[in-house]
């Protein structure tokens, strides 16, 4: 029983369901509606959804009681884990994938942000230390 | 830190996915608790027992799923990335060889750690794991690990090449799950938290969101009729 979730606003739900399944990996759960999707990787459920209108049964993407709209982009993301990040990011700009930065060399890990097709960040880590490192189960 | 596992209980929201140790941690402090003094066992009696019911189900499920990973482990599915293995639905293109394993990651900004903190973890129910201050954390709760970092701080606040500065916001989200998110909010709102949209019905949830003392966006969902939950493993 998976419960982690997040939720990722997007433009174009197709194009964002391809650039996650095709680019990152992910696999697609569920798309029963033009504005909403949900894909999982590992034990990450990630729920794309585009901006609806007030009134749409869907409750995810609404405006904000203050009328404003959600939208795509800022600066909090989800972080994926990889084994060999110079390798992954060579594959990601062969693809044509949008970068925010170089590959940073942090504390404990290296880290680089992509961006999805609307803009949202993505960050891909290798972690140099075992703290860093996702604990199996 | 090392605070009673116990408080969690006593939590506006008690996690519902925690870390198998903090769920051992619990069941122990449980069974502490229970075989303890009777006036320990008169002030908690049937939320104890509640609890320990809950309790002993999410160590099952824990087993389980570690059960599961020992087996892929053992499979050697796991021993290289995931995607360079068969997959049921093989991605094209040249997939990202992500390894999403254990609790998955999120980063948030916020301008006061301290602050953040203290509203995860006492609102929230996360717990810290550790403290860099003044420039990040790392927080586990609800089935994340929550990652805290400063803007213009060094890490992952720096500045990117072209100047930009990271910063907190935007219409991204964790989401945590709920039993009851109307109770939910009225106790966050009676502690205080900014609430950023009330409750309301969406397709198989109700949902609300807060907002933590930076202005990031956290989601709460109570699933009602048709919530779709995954059935097997990825």
């Amino acid at each position: 029983m998976s419960t982690v979730s997040v939720r990722y606003i997007v433009d174009d739900v197709d194009a964002a369901i391809a650039f996650y399944r095709d680019r990152l990996g992910f696999r697609e759960l569920m798309h029963p509606d033009p504005a909403f999707a949900m894909l999982t990787h590992g034990d990450l459920r990630l729920v794309l959804v585009a901006p609806v209108p007030e009134g749409h049964p869907g409750g995810g993407s609404r405006p904000m009681p203050d009328g404003t709209a959600q939208r795509p982009g800022g600066w909090n993301r989800f972080m994926l884990q990889v084994e060999d990040l110079p390798a992954a990011v060579g594959e990601l700009r062969t693809a044509g994938v949008t970068f925010r930065n170089e590959i940073v060399d942090g504390i404990g890990a290296r880290q680089v942000m992509i961006e999805d097709p609307s803009g949202n960040p993505v960050e891909l880590f290798e972690p140099l230390r075992a703290e860093a490192r996702l604990a199996p189960g | 830190m090392a605070a009673d596992p116990l408080d969690a209980l006593r939590l506006s929201v008690v996690p519902v996915d925690p870390r198998p140790e903090f769920t051992a941690a619990l069941l122990r402090r449980i069974n502490e608790a229970v075989t303890g003094t009777s006036e320990e066992v008169g002030n908690i009696g049937l939320v104890i027992q509640r609890a320990l019911d809950n309790a002993e189900q999410m160590q099952a499920q824990m087993q389980a799923r570690a059960a599961a990973i020992d087996e892929l482990i053992a499979s050697g599915a796991l021993e290289r990335h995931v995607s360079s293995q068969p997959a049921p639905q093989p991605p094209q293109g040249a997939p990202i060889a992500a390894r999403v394993r254990g609790n998955p990651t999120v980063r948030y900004f916020v301008g006061d750690l301290d602050a953040a903190i203290e509203f995860y973890c006492q609102r929230l129910g996360f717990e810290e794991e550790l403290r860099s201050a003044p420039a990040f954390a790392m927080l586990y709760g609800g089935g994340f690990r929550l990652l805290l970092s400063v803007p213009g701080l060094p890490g992952a606040g720096r500045p990117l090449p072209d100047g930009t500065v990271p910063a907190a916001g935007g219409s991204n989200r964790i989401t945590l799950q709920v039993p009851d998110v109307t109770a939910t909010i009225a106790e966050l709102r009676a502690a205080g938290v900014r609430i950023h949209a009330d409750v309301s019905a969406g397709v198989a949830v109700r949902q609300a969101l807060v907002e933590d003392p930076a202005g990031n966006l956290v989601e709460l969902y109570e699933p009602t009729a048709g919530y779709h939950e995954r059935s097997s493993a990825p």
